[in-house]
Order: structure tokens, then sequence, then C-alpha cells
């Protein structure tokens, strides 16, 4: 065991408070809204605040630290996409100002307004895949991590995941987003706490001329220069960036995590000012684990799994008595991300599978008591899968790749729908079929085929949205063709 | 090579310093808007 009993103190004092504070809320949750959006009350602060938990998880740090570890500081770039999407869907309102004033709580719901239920249903289930074989893998690498910085044997990875699942599902079941936010709260002080020390005490230890001369020696000029050896054919050049910057703008869109904090936000001017914010914010959630990435090579050579040497970095590097505190703020970090997730992919199940096929066939919507007690039924179901995912999975190349690769499934598909169907009068269902049909085969060519198809992964990603667009321009044109629409008609 | 060391070297520097101001104010405000979110939920 690497934990002493000081360590041990802190971290079940942290399960304890946040298990009590997410559970006390029950009282105030008593409709389907306030179990989902938390009855849109959130502002600005506490919205950037729990969309930084949302989206900073165990699994965030081991991606990035894959990319530092491997590709050096020249992965920094990865951390400047998400920075442009934000920014510029904060600043201009574009696409996420009319969802807004729409007063959505889930993105396909959008598709039933402005297209039709089935394809509501249809995205539903391909949001739904995506999403949740994106969440599959979260367990078994969280698992890993806390198994090898706590010295629990491998052994009990399975139990490892059970528990930490179950302490999370419990309170999102009782409270929905109110316990959520509330969780959020405390677990922010500890994960900014731990992501600032983590970054200033490594660089400190290790030394700016010895993480630079690492990476020189290991990966030569191409793990310092982005656009080693030239923009067009690096591994970051201008293919990724485009990719990444369309990839992103769409998830700010149609990644139920996200979107359904800025649906939370009391109007849709917070919800601006949250994503203009979180530009900064999503800046250092890339740079400080890239850079902790970097220092694991630096501190520990290049002959490390390279999803373990995050975990081997803290050891070598945190001293005892303040690995109990390092240990609670990333147990927090993952705690919050499970929490939202649950919440965000069981909420399409619910309300954009079940909701939508038992509208389908009996023509009545469920009520506010049944549509809660779905949720949650399908969030005990979400986990289940996760947990067996996890376990007979086995990962292909970047693990950021393989995340991004299963948001791809729907994302190029929710960007096109939404930004045309927001933007363009003319289109029509068949377009927006066509577009989430065609805006999946690419990922799904990169997710099944052989590993050598894994370096074109910037040529898929931006090829996704490509075809995606052509779906949707092609199919509108054909069904005004042959079936043009009709006056004042909205669908 | 040693332009984009030195480039790295502020984007390391700039995130760590905004994140960390960022963080304190984010907490302390959104204490405030955690009190009035439960309020509104109560009424």
């Amino acid at each position: 065991m690497n934990l002493n009993l000081f360590d041990i103190i802190i971290i079940a004092a942290y399960i304890i408070l946040i298990f009590l504070s997410g559970t006390i809320v029950k009282k105030y949750v008593k409709d389907i809204d306030k179990f989902l959006v938390a009855g849109r009350s959130m502002g600005f602060h506490l919205g950037l605040l729990s969309l930084m938990c949302t989206e900073i998880g165990i699994i965030t740090y081991v991606y990035y630290a894959e990319l530092g570890y491997q590709a050096g500081l020249a992965a920094l770039i990865v951390a400047f996409p998400p920075v442009i999407a934000y920014f510029f869907l904060g600043k201009t309102g574009f696409i996420i100002k009319p969802l807004l004033e729409m007063k959505i709580a889930t993105i396909p719901e959008f598709f039933s307004i402005k297209f039709s239920r089935g394809v509501r249903l249809y995205i539903g289930v391909i949001m739904a895949i995506g999403g949740i074989l994106n969440f599959g893998v979260f367990p078994g690498v969280e698992a890993n991590f806390i198994n090898i910085v706590t010295g629990i044997p491998k052994d009990y990875l399975l139990l490892t995941m059970v528990i930490l699942l179950t302490l999370v599902l419990l309170y999102t079941l009782v409270g929905g987003m109110v316990s959520v936010i509330i969780t959020n709260y405390i677990q922010f002080v500890l994960l900014s706490f731990g992501m600032i020390f983590i970054t200033i005490y490594g660089i400190y230890i290790i030394g700016w001329d010895n993480i630079v001369d690492s990476v020189v020696s290991n990966i030569g000029e191409k793990g310092i220069s982005s656009f080693s050896p030239d923009i067009l054919s690096s591994q970051f050049g201008l293919g990724f960036i485009i990719w990444q910057v369309l990839f992103w703008t769409a998830l700010l869109v149609g990644w139920q995590a996200i979107s359904m904090r800025l649906f939370s936000s009391k109007n849709s001017k917070t919800g601006q000012k949250i994503y203009k914010w979180s530009a900064l914010m999503f800046l250092s959630r890339g740079v400080m684990p890239i850079l902790w990435g970097v220092l694991a090579l630096a501190a520990l050579g290049s002959g490390v799994d390279s999803l373990e040497a995050l975990p081997l970095l803290i050891l070598k590097i945190i001293p005892p008595g303040l690995l109990g505190i390092i240990f609670a703020s990333l147990l927090a970090a993952s705690m919050s991300t499970y929490a939202s997730y649950l919440l965000s992919w069981s909420s399409v199940v619910s309300q954009d599978i079940i909701g939508s096929a038992i509208f389908l066939v009996t023509k009545k919507k469920l009520n506010s008591k049944n549509q809660l007690l779905v949720s949650r039924i399908t969030m005990v179901a979400v986990m289940l899968f996760i947990i067996w995912w996890s376990l007979f999975h086995e990962m292909e190349g970047y693990l950021y790749f393989y995340l991004n690769m299963t948001g791809m499934l729907f994302i190029p598909g929710v960007l096109i729908c939404v930004a045309l169907g927001i933007y363009w009068k003319k289109s029509r269902t068949l377009g927006a079929y066509l577009a989430i049909t065609f805006g999946a085969i690419p990922p799904m060519l990169y997710l099944i085929w052989p590993l050598e198809v894994k370096e074109y992964a910037s040529e898929i990603g931006w090829g996704g949205f490509l075809v995606a667009l052509v779906g949707m321009v092609l199919g509108s044109v054909i069904q005004n063709i042959f079936k043009p629409k009709l006056e004042g008609s909205t669908k | 090579m040693k332009a984009w060391e030195i480039f790295w070297a502020f984007v390391i520097i700039f995130s760590t310093l905004s994140f960390t101001y960022m963080s304190v104010k984010i907490l302390f405000r959104g204490l405030n808007e955690l009190r009035e979110m439960f309020k509104n939920l109560e009424s």
C-alpha cells in the first residue's frame, strides 16, 4: 500500500463529505426538469465550475499525459482547438444562442422540433452508442490509475471500478443535476489545488532544462516543434487542427455532458458567458496534463506503458503526507465526471430513445414521475454496461483518438444538422437522416479497421464533417424536389 | 526550435497563472450563486 494512515483519513473524509452533500439535496428534486437541468437556475461562476468538473477527470489527465509522454512538448498544440471553439461560440452566440432560446433539455429534442420524432430517435440511438462506448473505457483506465497510485493489487480492478461507480451512482440517482452541482463545488476545490500543485511542484523538482533535454534526446526536434517536419505532414499539422476545431465546435453543441451545462444556465447571456470564459480554462485543462506527460518522460524515461506514465510520475514526485490530498483531488475529478456522464447519457437513453419510442407507439408522453423512474433505471443500466465494456475492450492507438472517434460517431451529424437546421431554411428531414448516417461512417471505419488506418485519424476526422455536409445538402435537395415544404411549415 | 521552446514556456506559465486566478474567482463567487440556486429551487 502506497498510502499512509493520514492519507487514508483524508480520502475517507472526502468521500463521506461528497456522499452526504450529494444526498441531502433530495428534497429539492421534485420533477424531471430539476433532475436534469437543476430547474435552469445555474449562474455564471457555478456553470463554469460545473463544466470544468465535468470535463476534467482522471481519464482527461491520462489521455493528455499519454500525448505529452509520447509526443513531447509538441503535443501542447492539442490544447488550442477547444480554446478557439469555446471563444468563437461564446463570443458570437453562433448556434448556441438559438438553442438556449428554445429552452430544450437535450440536443435530440431540437431534432424533433426542427425535423421529426423519427430523426430524434435515430440521433438518440447513435448518440447513445457513441457516448456510452466513449464512457465505457473510463472505469478500466481510471481503476488502473487508482490501483497504481494506491498500491491496491491489479486483481482488484473490477472491485475498484464497482465501488467508485456505485458511490457516484447513489448520489446522482437521488439528486440528479442538483447533486452534481453541489458535489462539483467541493470537488473543484480539490481538483484545482491538485492541478496547480502537480504542475508547479513537478517543474520545480525536475527543472525546465531537464524537461527540454529529455524531450530532445527521446523524441528529437519533432518533440518540441508541433509542425515538424512541416505544417502539412506533421501529426499535429493543419489537417489535425482543422479537424479538432470542427470537432470541438461540434462537441460544444452536441456533447450531452457539455450542452446540459449550457441548458442549465439561467439565460442565453449567461450560457454564452460560460462558454467565452471556458476558453481560458480549457487551455489549462489541456496544457497542464500534457505537461505532466512530458514531466513523466523526463522523470521515468521512455520505457514505461504510456497510459501508466502519469500515475507512476505522481508516485515518484509527490512527497508522503501529500499523496492523500493529491489522490483525493484526482478522485474528485473522476467522480464529478462520472456523475455528469451517467446523468447525460442516461438522459439520452431515457428521454430521446425510450421516451420517443413510447410516444411513436402510444402517441402519449410519459408523465414526469415515470420519466424520473426511467432515467434512474437507465442510469444503473449504463453503469453496468461501462463496467463490462472496460473489462473486455482492448485499446489500440492513442486513447485520445479512441475517445475522439467514439464521439465522432454522432458529432459531425449533430453539428451539421443543428447548424443548417437553424441557419438554412431548406434543410429537411431526409437531409438530417443522411447527414447523421454519412457522418458516422468514417469514424466507424477507424474503430473497426486495422491499426495501420489509425495513422489517418485527422483525415478521417475532418472527412466525417465533410460527408455529413454532403448528406444534409443531398437529402434536403432531393426532399425539396419530390416533397416541397408546405407554406408556413417549419419541418 | 528555440522559438518553440520559449513559446511553450510562455504557454505553460500563462495557463497555470490564469487557471489559478480563475479557480479562486469562481470558487469565491460560486458560493453565493449556490445559495441563490437553492433559494430558487425551494420556491
